[in-house]
């Protein structure tokens, strides 16, 4: 991952959506989510492969919320950028965007198989689950 | 108990509802797009629908027109992490076309609560 990358979870954001320690659902949806991203990314990659803008955009529109959902920010704000532009941009422009949706899932991905948003993070409150 | 229809393609956020209402003693009947919505909407008569906006097959506004027009006093909740096409906001749209609340993503459990508390008649709480 390249250094400068922001966190893949942002902690304040899920202690505001969820308390601290998070609800139970969030680690529900969290399990949900990196099975869901994954897939996310491939739909991505398949919908720039084979032209096709609109289903790109629903499919960023769709990890941007569900990123969101679970305090993946960084990768939420990819996603809406890749959002943004599939509806005005042309494929050319839009690989690189992609691109940028699987690094930061990568981070995320990474971080969730640790053992979860606050994993390895000493200054994390909240960070136990259940 | 009342029953409610989430409608979204995120299994995330279908699931998230799903345990928010269970917890509040509703049942809940899940669709994963628009077309599946509209077959449940006949089949189940719900009290209530949650959809979501942006979704493969047939979209959420879409979606809400069509209950509307199935059943003029369907209360409607939509939701969406945003966006605007054609220049209208999503959530904008939604409820000048027949939603009746809007919720955006991500939304705390409490929003939700508070949302479905204010639509369903006391009769069918919990």
């Amino acid at each position: 991952m390249p250094d400068d990358m922001p966190p893949a979870f942002d902690h304040a954001h899920i202690a505001d959506q969820w308390g601290s320690p998070a609800d139970d659902i969030y680690w529900t949806i969290l399990g949900i989510f990196a099975e869901e991203g994954a897939k996310l990314c491939e739909d991505a990659r398949a919908a720039l492969s084979g032209g096709q803008l609109q289903a790109l955009g629903r499919t960023a529109h769709t990890m941007k919320s569900a990123a969101a959902n679970v305090g993946a920010l960084h990768l939420s704000r990819c996603a809406r950028e890749l959002e943004e532009a599939s509806q005005a941009g042309t494929l050319r422009d839009l690989a690189p965007l992609v691109a940028r949706v699987e690094t930061a899932w990568a981070a995320v991905s990474e971080r969730i198989a640790e053992g979860g948003p606050m994993a390895g993070d000493p200054t994390a409150e909240g960070s136990g689950h259940g | 108990m009342a029953k409610v229809l989430v409608i979204d393609d995120d299994p995330g956020f279908r699931k998230m509802i799903r345990i928010i209402l269970t917890r509040m003693f509703h049942d809940v009947v899940e669709a994963q797009d628009g077309n599946e919505g509209i077959d449940r909407f006949k089949a189940e008569r719900p009290d209530l629908v949650i959809s979501d906006i942006v979704m493969p097959n047939k979209e959420g506004i879409q979606t809400i027109l069509e209950i509307r027009a199935l059943a003029p006093d369907a209360r409607i909740i939509a939701m969406s992490g945003g966006g605007v096409s054609l220049g209208i906001g999503y959530l904008g749209a939604a409820l000048k076309l027949g939603a009746n609340q809007i919720l955006s993503k991500p939304f705390r459990p409490a929003e939700l609560t508070a949302m479905v508390e204010q639509l369903l008649p006391a009769d069918t709480g919990q």
